[in-house]
């Protein structure tokens, strides 16, 4: 019976989530995000080594150079991100629309550095990296989207210079990428032009206070990632991958976030916010249903449950889920309802009101490794604490779970028991 | 040898689950290929395939990729999702085979 739900509100529901799906903004940004990982990671690990908090290792690293390397390697990942995301990012846009993605690639790349304020001193020709890092992702995002928009749409016209048929492709291909690439460039250059005459100085600016910093306010706003950690996990019990429909939507603005942690953690800065995507991997570990697969494992008095206890445990603390929604099944299982849906919120409420009030310190902005284990990640983000946290979390949800497991547990049993008489 | 290609949102969960298949494959003596790779990757996959096989978590992906891919003659289904919570690896294959028969 639950197979027949399934069906039926993925097919009612399925239009909708294909459009979201199958976006080519949304791919474009997220593919691009995702297609810069390594120098995301790079970012991470060199922060994360950075400040192992173990006196021994930080004198070795200051006095061997490893410390001053460590920091070369920041200071052109996560401080240079920005950059990474708008070629990345309109590579990706570029091949939703079938396009060959280097061309589109190093067109927003110079779009980008159009629009970015440079200045010339006694003949030297400086650009401060301000731009370059957290601060300039949301305008990476709109210059990679924009300017590869641009240039398909003009090649797609046709507005091109054609050359006659004796020319190899390879020559007459570059020669039919020349019209749109300066269409999208004197696009920029004309923005670059129009902004330097205005307060802002420069589009990164106008950009950054007009959108990023409201958008990282709603991403910092406890109400709201509470609110979208919930409708999550009721996707979830409708079969739905709920996770990866919230972050098509929010993936831009929490890697901003994180971005601008990372950094301040790696220079031993205060650390600016509190939530961001390493905050909801961190306390939202398998939709906060871990402490559900361990009362199966021990507590279980039934044979099926016990049995999916077996199953879902040591994917569970991986951060896979997957046994858990699909096997148990808690697809569309109204038994499970209420701690499925709801735990996630408790979860992240708390961690927010310990981590404003101090006792637990901000996380360190490093994510992006699915399939790393609970507490693993925890001490990643910087401290003990956190993984305390963690550890805390999966104990309070187990006490949440535990009277619509027993209830379950004894329903099962009693059912294998008069199965067994017979 | 039969071909059967696993998709699901990312890769992970069906990767797994592609493992178990291929060890009951090899056990039972079935020439069966089976591997896993997110639904994105597999527009641009160009090896061949027998059966596409969902996962339940992108289901409302069926009627779209039955339409795209059918007529190329690949038989395209949602696999169980109790068989896919369990990692049942030999029941998913004898159905997945069954669509062959």
């Amino acid at each position: 019976m639950s197979k027949l739900n399934v069906n039926d509100i993925s097919k009612k529901i399925a239009p909708i989530l294909n459009k979201i799906q199958k976006s080519k903004l949304s791919n474009g940004v997220s593919g691009g995000m995702m297609a810069a990982m390594p120098i995301i990671l790079l970012g991470a690990f060199s922060a994360l080594f950075l400040n192992l908090r173990i006196p021994a290792w930080k004198s070795f690293i200051a006095f061997s150079g490893i410390a001053h390397a460590l920091n070369v390697a920041i200071l052109f990942s996560t401080n240079f991100l920005a950059v990474a995301f708008v070629v990345t990012i309109a590579g990706s846009y570029a091949k939703q629309y079938k396009e060959e993605p280097m061309v589109p690639s190093l067109i927003a790349l110079v779009c980008f550095f159009i629009v970015t304020p440079f200045t010339i001193n006694e003949g030297v020709t400086t650009i401060s990296m301000q731009w370059l890092g957290a601060a300039g992702i949301f305008s990476a995002i709109i210059i990679g989207l924009v300017s590869t928009r641009i240039y398909i749409y003009i090649k797609r016209k046709g507005f091109t210079i054609k050359m006659p048929a004796s020319v190899p492709p390879v020559v007459a291909n570059s020669f039919s990428s020349l019209i749109p690439a300066f269409a999208a460039i004197a696009v920029f250059l004309i923005v670059s032009t129009v902004f330097s005459g205005t307060h802002f100085e420069t589009m990164h600016q106008f950009i950054y206070t007009f959108i990023q910093t409201p958008l990282q306010g709603a991403g910092g706003n406890i109400v709201t990632v509470v609110i979208l950690w919930t409708f999550a996990q009721l996707l979830w019990f409708c079969g739905i991958h709920g996770t990866l429909v919230i972050y098509s939507v929010v993936l831009p603005i929490f890697t901003a976030m994180d971005t601008m942690q990372l950094s301040a953690y790696a220079s031993g800065q205060a650390l600016p916010n509190i939530t961001g995507r390493a905050f909801v991997s961190t306390y939202t570990v398998s939709g906060s249903a871990i402490g559900f697969a361990i009362l199966m494992l021990f507590v279980a008095k039934s044979k099926q449950y016990k049995a999916l206890g077996k199953i879902t445990t040591i994917p569970a603390l991986f951060g896979i889920s997957e046994p858990l929604v699909f096997g148990t099944p808690l697809v569309f299982n109204f038994k499970f309802f209420v701690p499925f849906v709801f735990l996630n919120g408790i979860s992240l409420t708390i961690a927010y009101v310990l981590t404003a009030i101090g006792i637990v310190p901000r996380v360190a902005g490093i994510s992006g490794m699915s399939g790393m284990p609970i507490i693993f990640s925890g001490f990643m983000e910087g401290s003990w604490k956190i993984a305390a946290l963690q550890v805390a979390l999966v104990l309070l949800s187990m006490l949440v779970w535990y009277p619509f497991f027993k209830k379950a547990d004894k329903a099962a049993y009693i059912i294998e028991q008069k199965a067994e008489v017979k | 040898m039969k071909y059967i290609t696993l998709v699901c949102a990312a890769g992970m969960s069906t990767s797994m689950l592609m493992a178990k298949m291929q060890t009951s494959a090899d056990k039972q003596g079935i020439e069966a290929t089976v591997i896993a790779m997110s639904e994105s990757t597999f527009e641009e996959y160009k090896e061949h395939t027998d059966v596409l096989l969902l996962g339940p978590q992108i289901a409302y992906l069926e009627e779209d990729l039955k339409a795209q891919y059918e007529p190329k003659g690949i038989k395209v289904a949602v696999i169980n999702m109790m068989d896919y919570g369990t990692m049942n690896g030999e029941k998913v294959l004898k159905d997945a085979l069954a669509m062959l028969a």
